[in-house]
């Protein structure tokens, strides 16, 4: 079962999003920022994270070094945000996100997507 | 006996305060209490409709747990018009049965008859993220010439949801300049996949609403395929707030703003208008000799101040 941590403030997204990974099959945890998240991806092994909000990544206080150790491609992360600039969406890609998904989200996409298997690298 | 009077007093005082102080109490621990099942049952209902959502077999829906409880239809209402901005796809015909086997439509649309102002707004612009049947449109239409901008302006939205068809019709025959929030609230549905609306022949419109609504969506997707119709709208259009909108467009998509049409309509500008511009300019990271040749002369200190900050906070970032 895949482990996927959640980070984003307790609401209808945050709600949706755990409703559609553990539809997937995963085992979801939910924190409420990335402070936290950081923490949990210390302790825990997370296969994929999902960031609600591109905010987070644009303060320059969180990088994802922060949630994946150097070099490693897990855990996967992906965020999930109301932006739809070219230049937003290059900017996060070129930081190290996997995948940006916009709102508003396929949800049976999004599934697919949050249960799909980890890639594991060349 | 003066002592007796002033002690009794003084326990009648003590018991009134601590009465009252227990009333208080209970009563903040019932809303706490009433707050935190609601939210929890809000929490319950998205999990349940987007299950619903992912897993759609066309099976016929049952009434929804707790539902017959006091305020749980608001929050169901709440929850599936949250769960309907943020999703798009074919969940249509999912939330159209969750409705009808709650009577969320017309739970919602007596709510919306019932209430005053804003709260009726607020009910419309739920119906308005929901789809709602053509019977509920025609009855919102009474609500189109109200006084109150955003009750209208909901009405009109829901019958644009209700006929996506007409959708072009409505939007331009609607007698109100749309603010920038209500055209970003048309934008959030036509990102739904909603409306049946092409960008280019909303830029050529001469209606100003569809005109507006077109070049919000230049904005908001970096359509750089249509820098043609922006300069034609910069060019020869009579309409200030399109022009300045085009420029703004134009900024956005980080092209070339010292041609000598922007130029021209950057100094026939009021000054509040021009710094709006050069700030903007400066936010999108042009550089300090553009915004040079389109401030005006007293402003020149200001931008170049400005350009350094924004240079220096880029520096930083990265």
């Amino acid at each position: 079962m895949r482990q996927v941590l959640i980070v984003g403030d307790s609401g209808v997204p945050r709600d949706m999003v755990a409703a559609a990974a553990e539809c997937a099959g995963c085992a979801v945890v939910c924190v409420d920022d990335m402070a936290q998240a950081a923490a949990d991806c210390k302790r825990g092994r997370f296969d994929r994270v999902v960031v609600i909000g591109s905010a987070p990544f644009f303060d320059g206080r969180m990088s994802v070094g922060q949630l994946r150790p150097c070099g490693l491609q897990r855990p996967e992360l992906y965020v999930i945000g109301w932006h739809q600039s070219e230049h937003t969406v290059l900017g996060l890609l070129e930081f190290g996100v996997n995948q940006y998904i916009a709102f508003p989200v396929n949800l049976r996409r999004l599934c697919r997507k949050i249960g799909a298997p980890i890639f594991r690298g060349i | 006996m003066m002592t007796v009077i002033y002690i009794v007093y003084s326990a009648v005082c003590f018991a009134v305060a601590a009465a009252l102080l227990v009333v208080a109490l209970h009563r903040a621990c019932k809303a706490r209490i009433a707050a935190r099942s609601e939210r929890l049952l809000a929490q319950r209902y998205v999990r349940m409709i987007t299950a619903l959502l992912i897993s759609d077999e066309g099976a016929p829906m049952s009434r929804f747990a707790f539902c017959g409880r006091r305020g749980a239809k608001s929050v169901l209402a709440r929850a599936l018009a949250s769960v309907s901005r943020s999703t798009c796809g074919d969940g249509c015909g999912v939330v159209r049965r969750i409705m009808a086997a709650n009577g969320v439509e017309g739970w919602l649309l007596g709510r919306a008859r019932r209430s005053r102002g804003y709260g009726r707004a607020r009910y419309l612009s739920m119906l308005a993220s929901l789809p709602v049947s053509v019977s509920t449109a025609n009855f919102v239409g009474r609500y189109a010439g109200s006084r109150n901008r955003h009750i209208r302006f909901w009405a009109m939205m829901v019958r644009v949801v209700a006929d996506p068809a007409a959708a072009l019709y409505v939007l331009s025959t609607y007698p109100h300049r749309f603010t920038a929030y209500e055209t970003a609230a048309i934008t959030a549905v036509l990102r739904r996949g909603l409306l049946p609306l092409a960008c280019y022949p909303l830029l050529t419109s001469p209606s100003h609403n569809l005109k507006a609504l077109g070049l919000n969506i230049v904005r908001m997707f970096g359509m750089a395929d249509a820098e043609r119709f922006l300069m034609d709208i910069i060019s020869d259009d009579a309409d200030r707030d399109d022009v300045r909108e085009a420029i703004f467009a134009v900024a956005a998509m980080h092209l070339p703003v010292t041609r000598g049409e922007i130029v021209a309509r950057v100094r026939g500008m009021s000054l509040s208008e021009r710094r709006s511009l050069c700030r903007r300019l400066a936010c999108e990271g042009y550089s300090a000799s553009v915004i040079m040749r389109l401030a005006a002369n007293r402003d020149r200190h200001y931008m170049e101040t400005l350009v350094a900050s924004y240079k220096r906070s880029l520096v930083c970032c990265g």
